[in-house]
């Protein structure tokens, strides 16, 4: 049986860009793609418009496995059967390497779906129920990016969907995690995907204004990613360049003194055995949102102290809602491997300073990082990685 | 590298202690459990949705609970409730910080969406809305059981379709089992929607009067809507504060078909395995289990490719095996939490209720199947089956407390 686990696949797309790399490349440039968007279709009562980041390509070229994609699939569908074949290819993984039932697919999202849920009815109320194409209707589920990717990858073994607003991605690499630790599952593709809706296309503000005073809703960031997460064992015995290994984590919801955000950080150290002071990089969540940047300024500070660097990649992305937690772990695992602690953007609102964060890249000595991840509504998890 | 392991010493048990349902045959647990040993029916006439263009207007519903915003969220917040009643205050007393919830869900509350695309579609309304006042977060299910009762631990929806029930059984069991904490509120909450009700037309599932779950003359389904909620404990933490044990929550397991998104593996691989997984993890031989619990949804795909996935694990000699789904209709993703609620009575109470309206079992569907009365019947070892859209698949196994002789 399994005793850690490891990550020895990464793709992603974001509005940076396709791929890690890219993403990495970018974060350090200082660039963000914020733009009005006006989010209207006949499906919406209404018509949406504020800020957000939209995705800087739909990896048009990009195949899914060997599999026809439809286009009746949702584009979350879409997207992350694309990259789970693009992070299959990281890991480095043939095409046959495992029996399918010992690959799972856990995906994390918010609104996965909801453009075809709404497509749905506009059809059926305006055309009749029986005139609606029943592929449509199956991508309005929530889980339906799950079964298209295990479709897609002959993923055959555990498959869930998990939900927890900007904890969805950590949440299902916890899922995932828990099936690798018990000997359900060998690898896991592990998703989150969640693209702008009319319900999320509406911000006022123009960028994400981190740590600010008086933080306003962030614009959202359009992303999604995927995942290989691995028996570290099994990675290590097939000679895997592993990414991050998962030392511990820690998940909470709700309370106030202390928050669920500083009872993970505590829970997560303490399950790894570490302390503290022996945290080398801090990743947090912080995207200008009300009741998270201060939330995770104050329980970071409190907990982690002045002297170890920080940073937050979400002034550069927006808000990017499920997939937040795996890419702040994506973006650690790049930071770890080149001693560099990527640049915060958004910081000009900033009145004081409870964190080591900086506009600025630096470089910095560390091999163990806690990624942080909260959102608005109470949830917190926590993760311990290290370098391999 | 680091050789850090992570924390999963000596898994823990898992029990149920507590236990509630809100279902269209029973709004209590004593309820329902009697309606169901009884083979009531409760499906009918759709009234909480305007269903004039449908094809099939039928379904089961709980016309009791009042209609509105956040139906999920209230409907998943009562079952729990009452089986937090139901597990006494000790199971509450402790640090609230270990104890959370997992809710599955098929649609969640985007049902709370489709009043303003009716109007908007029957240019009853034009102006603009902020969409987010009328379609909170999926996860305001968990949330809502967890700041009703109070708990601070890890809050969580879960959706696999119509295996999303024993998906949420299972990953709250996997964070007791593995020490991340003591108590868990686990179950599931579906709505009748506009949404369910097109999915399952247009792929004319539907049946034309009644569900008759493998019986020759089967039609389809019916959509219904209830939820359930099972506390679950370490089994330490259930001994240590006294409490009643129904039964423990000995395996579970779930596996992808990876084949269609909307219609089920010809020949039931994820089915199987989805049940010798659940045995494995539970060290249960297969001629162990009294019960299975079956999907048994009353369509014909379903139906005969689940028996012959029985058969392909249990041999031609069956178990007892019975579903629900004749007398609540299709429940959606709540459907395998309410199954659970009856695998752990069953248990208790050392019963197997009928399958309603199976009066001529299809020859394709040959099992020991529990039709016309419940049976009297010793109860050890109850399969729980679920087999949702996309090829998701879940099973969860209930056993005696005693069940270690079982093993």
């Amino acid at each position: 049986m399994a005793s850690s686990v490891a990550i020895t696949g990464i793709s992603m797309v974001t509005s940076l860009g396709a791929g890690l790399n890219e993403n990495w490349s970018a974060l350090l440039q200082g660039s963000s793609k914020f733009t009005q968007v006006c989010y209207a279709t006949d499906a919406y009562p209404g018509i949406s418009t504020g800020y957000g980041a939209s995705l800087a390509g739909d990896l048009a070229e990009i195949p899914a496995f060997t599999r026809r994609l439809l286009p009746t699939m949702s584009r979350e569908s879409t997207l992350v059967s694309k990259l789970g074949y693009l992070a299959w290819q990281d890991a480095r993984l043939a095409k046959d390497a495992m029996p399918p039932q010992n690959v799972g697919v856990i995906v994390g999202t918010t609104s996965a779906g909801l453009d075809m849920y709404a497509g749905g009815l506009r059809d059926s109320l305006t055309l009749g129920p029986r005139k609606v194409r029943p592929a449509h209707t199956a991508q309005g589920s929530i889980n339906a990016v799950a079964s298209e990717l295990s479709i897609s990858a002959r993923a055959e073994g555990h498959i869930a969907t998990v939900t927890s607003e900007r904890c969805s991605g950590t949440d299902a690499l916890i899922v995932a995690a828990d099936q690798i630790l018990t000997g359900r599952l060998t690898i896991a593709l592990v998703a989150a995907v969640d693209l702008l809706t009319p319900l999320s296309a509406e911000s006022s503000a123009t960028t994400p204004k981190l740590f600010a005073e008086k933080p306003e809703e962030a614009p959202q960031g359009e992303a999604a990613i995927v995942l290989v997460v691995e028996d570290a064992e099994h990675a290590r015995a097939r000679g895997a360049r592993i990414h991050i290994a998962i030392s511990s984590w820690s998940t909470a919801h709700g309370g106030k003194d202390p928050s669920p955000t500083i009872r993970v950080m505590r829970s997560a150290l303490q399950s790894a055995g570490l302390k503290p002071d022996e945290i080398g990089l801090v990743s947090s969540s912080a995207a200008g949102l009300r009741g998270v940047d201060d939330v995770e300024e104050r329980a970071i500070h409190a907990l982690i102290g002045m002297n170890t660097p920080a940073f937050s990649p979400f002034g550069a992305l927006g808000n990017c809602n499920a997939t937040t937690g795996l890419l702040q772990l994506a973006f650690t695992a790049q930071a770890l491997r080149l001693s560099c602690v990527p640049p915060t953007s958004g910081l000009a609102h900033r009145p004081v300073s409870l964190l080591p964060v900086s506009p600025q890249s630096q470089p910095f000595e560390g091999s163990t990082s806690l990624v942080v991840t909260s959102d608005s509504l109470g949830h917190a998890t926590a993760i311990v990685a290290r370098t391999p | 590298m680091s050789r850090t392991a992570i924390a999963h010493p000596g898994r823990h048990r898992v029990v149920v202690t507590g236990l509630g349902a809100v279902t269209p045959i029973g709004q209590t647990v004593e309820t329902f459990w009697s309606a169901a040993l009884a083979g009531t029916v409760g499906t009918g006439p759709i009234t909480l949705l305007d269903v004039t263009d449908f094809p099939c207007g039928l379904g089961g519903e709980i016309t009791e609970f009042a209609a509105g915003p956040q139906r999920v969220a209230r409907l998943a917040t009562a079952a729990a409730v009452q089986a937090a009643d139901d597990a006494g205050e000790g199971a509450w007393a402790g640090d609230p910080t270990r104890i959370g919830a997992c809710i599955g869900s098929l649609n969640g509350n985007r049902g709370d969406f489709e009043p303003y695309a009716v109007q908007f579609h029957r240019a009853e309304i034009t102006a603009p809305h902020d969409g987010s006042r009328v379609s909170p977060p999926m996860v305001k299910i968990s949330d809502s059981v967890c700041s009703t009762l109070g708990l601070l631990g890890p809050s969580l929806v879960v959706s696999t379709a119509c295996a999303s029930g024993n998906t949420a059984l299972g990953h709250a069991a996997d964070a007791i089992a593995a020490g991340r904490a003591d108590v868990m509120i686990a179950g599931a909450a579906d709505e009748m929607s506009l949404g369910i009700l097109i999915t399952f037309t247009t792929l004319r599932s539907l049946a034309h009067d009644c569900v008759r779950p493998f019986d020759r003359d089967r039609s389809g389904l019916l959509i219904a809507e209830g939820a359930a909620a099972l506390v679950l404990e370490s089994y330490d933490h259930a001994r240590d504060r006294g409490a009643r044990i129904y039964a423990e929550l000995a395996g579970w397991s779930s596996f992808a078909d990876a084949h269609s998104m909307v219609a089920p593996h010809p020949q039931g691989v994820g089915a199987r395995r989805a049940m010798e997984g659940a045995l494995a993890h539970a060290r249960i031989p297969s001629h162990s289990v009294d019960f299975i619990s079956a999907h048994g949804t009353g369509t014909p795909s379903n139906d005969s490719v689940e028996s012959a996935a029985i058969r392909k694990v249990f041999g031609s000699s069956t178990p007892a095996v019975s579903s629900l789904k004749g007398a609540m209709g299709h429940p959606q993703g709540a459907g395998s939490a309410i199954e659970a609620v009856a695998c752990v009575l069953a248990i208790r109470d050392q019963v197997v209720p009928p399958t309603a309206n199976l009066t001529a079992p299809d020859p394709e569907c040959a099992m020991d199947h529990v039709m016309g009365v419940a049976r009297r019947m010793p109860v050890s070892v109850a399969l729980n089956n679920a087999f949702g859209f996309g090829g998701n698949t879940a099973c969860t196994v209930f056993t005696r407390l005693d069940g270690e002789e079982i093993r």
